[in-house]
């Protein structure tokens, strides 16, 4: 019996329950997102077609508790003040479990043209902007997130609106039950407007079992540019299945970067489109696994209008028992003339045991495009490690800086430099082996309770 | 010169895999010497200074190495490095997305921490940064790159010898590194080494040409031939090879 049955009784049982607790316009997708988990024998598995690390079968497998009625747990949104970015400070707001929490000066601080709230006090304010989705329907973690989602988080940056500070959501777990908390972060970038968000996922306990699935949809208007960084820290009982879902409109863009450097499983879908020429898309991950981490990132970049340009770099440094996988699609369809689409990924195997594969894919259906791709997997470069030995670099030593030189290359693709400075801090810190969560956060204190 | 001795070789065999290429090395050098290491390609000069300074692609199968007073074949190459042994590359490494700076600070530190000293101050180690480079003229604008990238191939080897005068020490190999030099990064390459020269060190020059013993002017010079150093004597031995080549050397050896 597949995962999913369990989901779609659930759902049979409490429909109403969900739905009383949602605004209409979630309520209006459950239905199709029913159909399309029905019409599936099984979630997929690896060895499925893209599917070459993480099983969602085996993800959703689990009978984690889901919070239909809507229970409230503790948050204290005191907590964000420990997280505040050094010399930056950030508009931060909270997921706890599934539910949106944010302080409640975080209004008044946010500059004119800027709204950061819970996507039920969206559904009433922009009942259309949360009505039309950008995410694949057709999706297996959509549809598992549509079919059970009542809250969420909705960032609108009006047009022509600069954001100074990064936009940052704390997405934690404090259940000392197992949980699935399906989230939705919704992003509406107005004309010309710019922002940076930033997502963090620290769960705060590890008491038990939890599983986000989550789904981030972003709109970029005309000339709109956003940076999306994505932090992922959590603990070797955390999974996270997670659909991104980009449309970009003429001249956006959009620059994406991902870390995982922490988790039992995760799976990590990007699907970008272009709806005018122009658009520039630049998606960025980096993953750092060891234990018996499994980490998967795929990416479906469609290129359907003119002179749209793509960029790719996803860098994994895999440790121990860890299994990575990155699986890229580009298109480019046959209007889609003068595409630039670059996709690079790029492995290191730093022990015998680690695995990684890797699946990079072009389909093009246009004659007037440039288009690339790579994938390497290799050991750290002996010759460079006896080089820095030789000068009385000790081996440990050699071997994380040249790991961090290895990942330099995606953490330059963050453009605000306090964050930049921040995750490079964290990563280090995650290659010295300490837990990589901030030094000052206090999710980080509570969890080690 | 005195007369403790620095390094003593002593029968050292050694290889690559199952090849053996040292077939029973001795060598003895007291500070204040410069030893030249010549020999035709594939005599096993490269082998040598890669063994000496613990290049894991090497197995040392019998012999010893006492360098000061310790088994040097048994520590790690860092530890090597920290009690004084330095080997110029004759191909020094590329090291993409480590910058020069910090390369050279983890290295300052890391011997520090091996003798229990504090970590230089930044103002300390920009200091010793800049007196050190001056020695070979190297270009402040190479500091702040990745370590020898997009180096030119005489600016890899001023940067070798930068590398030796920070660390300053006791034993220096300098593996072939007049090759690939124009005359004018030769001579400012030698009066570098030239410079950090004292009573208390050493030096090892290992070449293929008499050309940099010219301006490196060696105490001993040794002929490497199949893994065996075959013939010692003074600087005059350069000068003849240089006349009449190696392959008078051959014949003898391979007569015997």
């Amino acid at each position: 019996m597949s995962a999913i049955n369990q989901y779609l009784d659930l759902y049979r049982q409490h429909a109403a329950v969900i739905c009383r607790h949602a605004p209409a316009a979630l309520n209006a997708r459950r239905e199709a997102a029913f159909r399309v988990l029905e019409a599936l024998p099984r979630l997929p598995k690896v060895g499925d077609e893209g599917f070459e690390a993480v099983s969602l079968e085996d993800m959703f497998a689990p009978d984690y508790g889901i919070n239909i009625t809507r229970r409230q747990f503790d948050a204290n949104p005191a907590e964000l003040q420990g997280c505040d970015l050094p010399n930056a400070g950030t508009f931060a707001a909270m997921v706890v479990n599934d539910a949106f929490v944010a302080d409640d000066k975080l209004a008044g601080r946010l500059p004119a043209g800027v709204e950061v709230m819970s996507l039920i006090h969206a559904a009433a304010k922009y009942p259309d902007a949360v009505a039309h989705s950008v995410a694949p329907e057709a999706n297996p973690i959509t549809a598992l997130n549509s079919l059970l989602l009542q809250d969420g988080v909705y960032i609108r940056v009006a047009r022509n609106v600069v954001v100074d500070k990064p936009i940052q959501i704390l997405s934690t777990f404090n259940t000392s039950e197992p949980l699935l908390a399906a989230r939705r972060i919704v992003v509406d970038m107005e004309p010309g407007a710019q922002a940076t968000v930033l997502l963090c996922d620290h769960p705060r306990s590890r008491q038990a079992d939890y599983l986000s699935c989550r789904v981030v949809e972003v709109r970029l208007a005309e000339n709109a540019k956003l940076d999306f960084y994505d932090l992922e820290e959590s603990t070797d009982r955390s999974r996270r299945a997670s659909v991104f879902a980009a449309e970009q409109q003429a001249y956006s863009v959009l620059n994406t970067v991902g870390i995982t450097l922490s988790t039992a499983s995760t799976r990590n879908e990007f699907h970008v489109s272009h709806r005018g020429p122009g658009a520039e898309t630049h998606l960025g991950g980096m993953v750092i696994a060891g234990g018996s981490e499994v980490v998967d990132n795929a990416t479906f970049v469609e290129h359907s209008t003119p002179r749209c340009t793509s960029r790719q770099l996803f860098k994994y440094a895999m440790f121990d028992q860890s299994h990575g996988a990155f699986e890229g699609l580009v298109t480019v369809l046959p209007q889609a003339v003068f595409t630039d689409a670059q996709q690079t990924n790029r492995n290191l195997l730093a022990s015998p045991t680690a695995k990684m594969n890797a699946m990079p894919q072009l389909i093009i259906d246009c004659d007037e495009v440039k288009a690339s791709h790579g994938a390497t997997t290799g050991q750290l470069d002996e010759a460079a490690l006896f080089y820095m030995q030789q000068r009385g670099i000790p081996q440990a030593e050699a071997r994380m800086m040249l790991i961090n030189a290895f990942m330099d290359e995606v953490l330059q693709r963050i453009n605000h430099e306090p964050v930049r400075e921040r995750l490079r801090h964290l990563v280090d810190r995650r290659l010295r082996g300490c837990s990589a969560v901030c030094s000052n956060c206090s999710i980080d204190s509570l969890r080690k309770q | 010169m005195n007369n403790d001795i620095l390094l003593q070789v002593t029968d050292l065999h050694a290889g690559i895999e199952s090849r053996e290429i040292l077939r029973g090395i001795n060598l003895t050098i007291r500070p204040g010497e410069v030893h030249a290491i010549m020999g035709p390609n594939g005599s096993g000069k490269s082998t040598l200074s890669g063994v000496l300074a613990g290049d894991p692609h090497y197995h040392v199968t019998s012999g010893s190495a006492t360098f000061h007073g310790l088994d040097l074949l048994s520590l790690a190459p860092e530890d090597r490095s920290h009690e004084g042994l330095f080997l110029s590359f004759q191909y020094p490494v590329e090291i993409p997305g480590v910058s020069m700076v910090n390369f050279m600070r983890a290295a300052v530190n890391a011997k520090r921490k091996y003798f229990n000293q504090e970590p230089l101050t930044a103002g300390d180690f920009l200091k010793l940064m800049r007196q050190k480079r001056a020695i070979v003229e190297l270009d402040n604008k190479l500091a702040s790159r990745s370590v020898n990238e997009g180096f030119s191939g005489g600016e890899k080897k001023r940067n070798e010898i930068f590398q030796m005068a920070v660390l300053e020490p006791q034993l220096s190999i300098l593996d072939e590194t007049d090759s690939g030099l124009d005359i004018d990064a030769l001579r400012i390459v030698a009066s570098g080494v030239n410079k950090l020269r004292n009573d208390n060190n050493a030096t090892i020059v290992i070449t293929h040409y008499q050309r940099l013993l010219d301006y490196i002017r060696p105490d001993f010079v040794h002929i490497l031939y199949k893994g065996r150093i075959v013939y010692s004597g003074g600087p005059e031995l350069a000068l003849e090879l240089e006349e009449r080549g190696y392959d008078w050397i051959k014949e003898q050896v391979d007569n015997q």
